[in-house]
Order: structure tokens, then sequence, then C-alpha cells
């Protein structure tokens, strides 16, 4: 792709920049400078060309997911269908929650995504207070245009998990076999524990004790989700609170005790799409509606092994899944190996990074030299500035999905802005700084020799306030290049992706694939501000 | 060459400046003197249009001067302010030439007129490639001095040039300027807090007090004929305590 190379280019400039600059002569020093901004320029031009190119030819199908394996597996699987009929797929994977996709369904970034039916009659739509998922597809079509397909077979609920070895050893299959094992230590992971139809509503259900401290099993321990199943594997429990579809059921070898009174809510898997589709692309919606009853938990869930334990991608399982429900061969999915995913979120964070800084520095040394100028600016530019800065950064991305029509919502422009207005607080103050710090006699003197308001801004002002104001862009790209990791959340790509999947998954491997190439790009970041503040910062003020 | 007309200049809760009259004629050194706060950096930041008075207004070169006009004057008047006012990041030759290149000397033209004004302060040339922080005191106001005569001004306009320096410095510079002075015969007003200076290098002493004229003339005629209690009591502080004064019969 276009960007890309562009972007790589830009990448072994910056690179290259950083290791020589030190042995070079002032012209050829600025030389460099130059190419450095003309590089970042190319790239955002680059970029943006190579944006628009993606939507031409045939139409577009958009799928969407969540950011754990299932949900990316089945935004995947609706890709591969879109493909199978003919049309362009893509896949806006992993975004942050059910909050950013559904609005991003609503808005249109996204035509298909798969949710569940507990999520959306108990979550998301729990004031209308319906009780089927019939009430509830209804309303979606009438007030939002969106349909849901029938359920596509499995149900991913809340369920109670032992190994299989011991389940066996004391005679266990039903959660009301529990009754006669008080003994046993259970773990809640934190959503279970608030939610009460879950704890202690299983238990009363099951008419099991509960919070008698003389009793292990109604005393239940808290742990997050991934360390309850380390600590059942390493025996320092006994049962957990498991979502049933979750892959180390299967890598665990753990056991699901039956759910014999039926006291967990039915979390049916189901797609949901815009119901503009059945007219845009009606094969697509008679493909993903063909998928209903055919994929069970134990399919669904060796499935999601592939992409949890043996580290496959999400495309990978849904094109073996795929194979497995229609019959046929899988569609071949070559895998990235590591070094290409680094190189793809470097050029991803790079791009994200490099444009928003550039954009920051434009807009933001100009309001620092107004607010140094102009005193009553001051408060409100910087006010302003500060509301930016201290607005939750997820917010401030959540915020930019509704705002699709206006060239916002989903994707790398969206957490450019929002990059951009983090950027400006400490820019505008380095700016600002910079320029009060002058010494009044040194303003009187460039007045009094003549100069124009143009000539002391440039010869004069600009050179004296050169460090505080690099001082600025250097907090502001070290910051940048932090948060554009939450880009990940909104499918703008950067090293988030490796890290927020990592994090899920409580892969310390993937965590670090994501957080060493950041640290490192800003190590690299401030050598490479080193090298520029010997290029604009006068020499006779480098050494004091 | 200058004239102020009705100068006055007020600060909110400060001190009230004139309404002031003065007079600086071409060939002339007027030198004004008065205790700190008297209000003469003040008429010299009038003279050149960095303060504007609330009434009153200046001549320069027999015209009135409109405040579009400045830039125009500042060409043709040189300013040098205590610490010098050099730009720390530029050389001392930058400095020089910075305001010649802006107002379209050639490079050519700029540096032989470096030269040249190098040998009327008499500056060691290898200090011209140096930034001002690694001159000494009296180098950086000679430096100043270049920066103020490079576009050969009608006008000098100096603000306590030598208050921050040392006395053997001081005193050697005073020598210098006196020459430079005679040498340019150009109309220059010269800010000091010391009689003994400004008695040294002025036509014209202008004796301030609180924001008013107290007594003007040769400076003869200060020192000889006080036109009131304030002025003589001024001479007597600035001539110090003297051995034997205040001695019985003395």
């Amino acid at each position: 792709m276009v960007r890309e190379v562009l972007g790589r280019d830009l990448a072994v400039r910056l690179v290259m920049c950083v290791a020589r600059v030190r042995g070079l002569a002032p012209a050829a020093r600025v030389v460099v400078f130059v190419a450095i901004v003309v590089g970042v320029v190319v790239g955002v031009c680059g970029g943006a060309f190579a944006q628009g190119e993606v939507a031409g030819e045939r139409p577009t199908i958009v799928t969407g997911s969540k950011q754990f394996a299932e949900s990316q597996i089945l935004g995947e699987l609706a890709a591969l269908a879109a493909e199978r009929s003919g049309y362009g797929a893509r896949h806006r994977a992993a975004l942050g929650g059910t909050a950013v996709v559904w609005s991003a369904l609503v808005s249109g970034e996204v035509d298909i995504y798969a949710d569940y039916s507990g999520t959306l009659l108990f979550e998301t739509f729990a004031d209308e207070g319906f009780d089927s998922l019939e009430q509830l597809r209804e309303h979606l079509a009438e007030r939002y245009a969106i349909g849901v397909t029938a359920p596509i077979g499995f149900n991913n609920s809340y369920g109670l998990a032992m190994r299989e070895s011991r389940a066996d050893e004391l005679e266990l299959r039903r959660i009301s076999d529990l009754v006669g094992h008080p003994e046993l230590v259970l773990s809640l992971n934190p959503e279970a524990s608030g939610r009460a139809d879950v704890w202690p509503g299983v238990f009363e259900t099951y008419s099991l004790p509960v919070n008698d401290p003389e009793v292990p099993l109604s005393t239940p321990a808290q742990l997050e989700h991934e360390i309850g199943y380390q600590a059942l594997a390493s025996g320092e429990v006994d049962l957990i609170v498991v979502y049933t579809t979750d892959a180390k059921i299967i890598s665990q070898d753990l056991r699901v005790l039956d759910d014999d009174r039926a006291h967990f809510p039915v979390y049916d898997a189901v797609f949901l799409y815009r119901l503009d589709l059945r007219a845009r692309a009606p094969e697509v919606v008679a493909a993903i509606e063909g998928y209903a009853g055919t994929i069970d938990e134990s399919l669904i869930t060796r499935h999601n092994a592939m992409v949890e334990i043996d580290g496959r991608t999400p495309r990978a399982a849904a094109a073996v899944l795929e194979s497995a429900v229609l019959g046929g061969e899988a569609v071949e999915v070559r895998e990235p190996t590591r070094g290409e995913r680094i190189a793809q979120r470097t050029v991803e964070h790079l791009y994200l990074t490099g444009v928003a800084v550039v954009i920051a520095i434009v807009v933001a040394v100009p309001l620092g030299v107004v607010a140094a100028k102009v005193p009553t600016s001051g408060p409100p530019i910087l006010g302003i500035a500060g509301i930016c800065y201290t607005i939750p950064s997820l917010a401030l991305l959540a915020l930019m999905i509704p705002l699709s029509g206006y060239g916002l919502g989903l994707g790398t422009r969206s957490a450019i802005v929002a990059l951009v207005l983090y950027a400006l607080l400490p820019i505008i103050r380095g700016a600002q700084l910079g320029f009060i710090e002058i010494d009044p006699a040194i303003r009187r003197s460039a007045r009094a020799i003549g100069l124009s308001f143009g000539a002391r801004l440039v010869r004069v002002e600009l050179p004296l306030a050169a460090r505080s104001i690099m001082g600025g862009i250097k907090t502001a790209t070290v910051i940048t290049i932090g948060y554009a990791t939450l880009g990940a959340f909104i499918d703008a790509g950067g090293y988030g992706v490796p890290i927020l999947t990592g994090l899920r998954r409580l892969d310390n491997g993937l965590i670090l694939e994501g957080a060493i190439p950041a640290a490192v790009m800003a190590l690299l970041a401030h050598a490479l501000f080193a090298g520029v503040e010997r290029v604009v910062v006068p020499r006779a003020l480098r050494e004091g | 060459m200058l004239e102020l007309h009705g100068i006055r200049r007020s600060y909110p809760g400060v001190a009230v400046v004139g309404p002031i009259d003065l007079r600086v004629d071409a060939g002339e050194t007027v030198a004004l003197i008065g205790p700190s706060g008297c209000g003469k950096s003040t008429l010299l930041r009038v003279a050149i249009g960095l303060d504007t008075p609330e009434r009153g207004h200046v001549v320069f070169d027999g015209g009135v001067v409109s405040s579009r006009a400045w830039r125009g004057i500042r060409r043709r008047t040189g300013y040098v302010i205590q610490e010098g006012g050099l730009f720390p990041h530029l050389s001392a030759r930058e400095n020089v030439s910075l305001p010649a290149r802006h107002h379209g000397m050639s490079a050519g033209a700029i540096e032989a007129r470096i030269g040249e004004l190098g040998e009327l302060v008499r500056l060691d040339p290898a200090m011209l490639d140096r930034p001002p922080a690694r001159l000494s005191g009296g180098q950086r106001q000679r430096v100043a001095l270049m920066r103020a005569l490079v576009l050969d001004p009608a006008l000098l306009l100096l603000d306590e040039p030598l208050g921050a320096l040392d006395p053997l410095i001081r005193y050697e510079l005073q020598g210098e300027l006196k020459r430079i002075f005679a040498a340019l015969k150009k109309a220059v007003l010269i800010v000091t807090h010391d009689l003994a200076e400004a008695e040294y290098f002025a036509d014209r002493v202008v004796l301030l007090r609180d924001g008013s004229i107290a007594q003007q003339g040769p400076p003869e005629d200060l020192l000889e004929r006080p036109a009131d209690e304030f002025v003589r009591t001024f001479v007597r502080a600035q001539r110090g305590h003297q051995r034997g004064e205040g001695d019985d019969g003395a």
C-alpha cells in the first residue's frame, strides 16, 4: 500500500537523522531537518490519498468486533461471508467495548457485528425491560434500522467450572451436585461479583449456603478472570466462574457444571446488521442469517482456543470455522510473523504520532505566541487547551465515534484529532513561557534598532524562545507516543493493538510486543529532538 | 535635531513625568541627569517611540513624528542601554549587522562598516565572532555602540551606557566616548546619574527632579549658579564627602 511504503520511508529517514546528525555541518543539518519535515508532510498526504483509495471499485461491507477473540472471529466470519458474495470486506477489529461498536453500527461506520442476546437485553437495553429476543428485534428495527439474526447456535453465558479430573473424583456433573461439597473453594471474577443475578443469585437458586464463615464454599475469593484460571490450574481454588465458551475450558481440561435449574441468563450469539444491507447486499444478509443454529459451544470454544491459546489470527480461525460449517477447503490465510506485525504496528504508530505532533505544532506554537503577546488571551487559550488535556482519553475517543458524519468516527483520523487535542497544552505552554521569559530590554532593543514586527519575531523572539518551544514539543511527542496506544480502541492500529489484546489475555509476551517498541520509539524521539535542538536552538543559547 | 514638546507621561499609582520641553541640536551633546525615578529613561524611550506619552509630541529633524513614522526615525537613531541590550543568540558581528541587513545594506558594505566601526570603538576583531555571554562588560558596550552606529544615525540616544561597568573600565570608556562624540559630531542625548560624567561629556546638562526640569545649561552653571536648594544639594551630594569637610574652621 502507498501509505505503508511512505511510512516506512519516513521511518528510515528519521532513524538516519538520529544516527548522523552529530557529525554534520550546520547547513547539512538544516537539510536533514527539512527532509524530516518534508517526509512527514508527504506521509500525511500519502496517508490521506491511500485512505481515499480504499473506498473505490466494488461496495465494501464493514464488519466490526469487540476486543475478545470470539467477537473478532465472528467479525472475520461475517467479512468472509461478504467476500464470498463478491463484495469487498473490511473488519474493524477489537473496538473498545459494546458502547463503541454499537454506536459505530448505528452511525454506519460498521455494517455488521456479533453480540449476545443477554448483553443487549440485560445491559445495553436493560431500561426497556424486554424479556425476549423478538421484542428486542422489533425495537431495534423500528428505532435504529438495525436487524438481528436468529441465534448462531452457542450460548456464551456464565458457568461454574472445575478441573475435569477433580470433578470426576468428586462425581460432580451439575451445579446441584455442589450441595454435598461445602469444602470446595470458589473464586468470582470482578464482573460476576458485581452482578447480583450471578452472585449470590446462583447459590440461592440452588439452595447453597451464602456468607457462612464456617463454610468455604459460601465465601468466595475474588480473582481477576485470567488469574482465576491460573489459581484453578494450581489447585488454589476448586471452582471458578467462567464464560461458557472460554478457550481455557478446552486447554485446561475443565468441566462446566450443568446449569440444571437454568439459572443463568441466556447469552445467545447473534449478528446485528444495518437493515439497509438488505438492499445494498442481500446476499451478505442471507449468508449471515444462514449461520443460524450452526455453531455450538464446543465448536466456537475450539476456535477461540486457536486464537487465544495457539496464537493464530482471528481471520485464520474464522476461515477454519467457516469451512467446518459450510464444508469445503478453508480459505488460506497467511499469518504475519512477529517481525511483520511489529513493523506494521510501527508504521501505524509513527503515522499517528508524527501527523498528530506536526499538526499540533502548527496550531499550538502560534497560539502560544498570541497567549504571550496578548495577555488577555492567555487564560482562555490555556483554559481551553487544559480542558482538552484533562478529558479522559478513552472518553475523548468515544466522543469521536458519533461524529462520523463530520469525517471522524472510527479510525486513524479520529485518533489523530484526539492526539492533537492532547498535544496542544504542552506546546502552547512552552511557546508562551519562551516568549514571556525574553528580557524586556532585549525586546526594547529589537524595536529600537528599527526591526519590523515580523523581523523581531523571526530574528529575535523565536530563536530566543526556541529552547522552551522545543521543550514543549518534546513533552508533547512523548505523551503522544504513549496516548497513541489507545488508538487501538477505535481501529486506528499502532502499538496499542498487541497491548490491549495482551492485557485482556494476561499475555505478557503480547503486552511487551507493544510496550517495548513504544518505549523505544519514545527514546528515539528524545534522541531525535536532541538533534533537532542542535539545528533550531542558536548555538550561543545551548551552552548555558 | 530632536525636540520634545510638552511631553507628559504618567504611570498608574507612580510618578508623573512632565510636561517637559527638551531639545538637542545637531552636533550637540546633552546629558540628562537626576536622581533615580526622575523620568530620565522615560524621556529617552519617548524620544524613540518605545513609550507613548499622553500629551506632547516629538519633532525629529524639523518634522512632527506620527505614530507610523517611528521605524524611519529609528533607522536614523542609535540607541544603547545599560547592559547593551545585545541579542544573546547572535554573535557580536551578527548583532551589529542585523539592523543594517534589515534596512537593506549590502553584505560587502556591512563588512566594511564593521571594520570601520571596530577601529572607531577599538574592539579586538577576534571578539566579533563571540556571543555576548563571552564578552566582557566593556566589550559588550563597545559592540552595542557599533550596532547603534552601523546605519550612521543622525541622533544617538544613550541610556546609562556605562552604568554597569566597574570604575576602571568606565573611566577608560568615558575617554573613548568623548573622543567618538567629537569625531562623529552627531546629536547625542545621554542619560546618566553621575554629574562628573555629565560634566565631562556634555555641552549642556539637563537636571530633572520628579519629572520636571530643575535646571539646564552649561555644566558650569549648575556648579556655580545653582537655581535652587535642590540643585545645590544634588551637586554637593555628587561631589561626595571630602576629607576635612565639616571640620571646625576648615
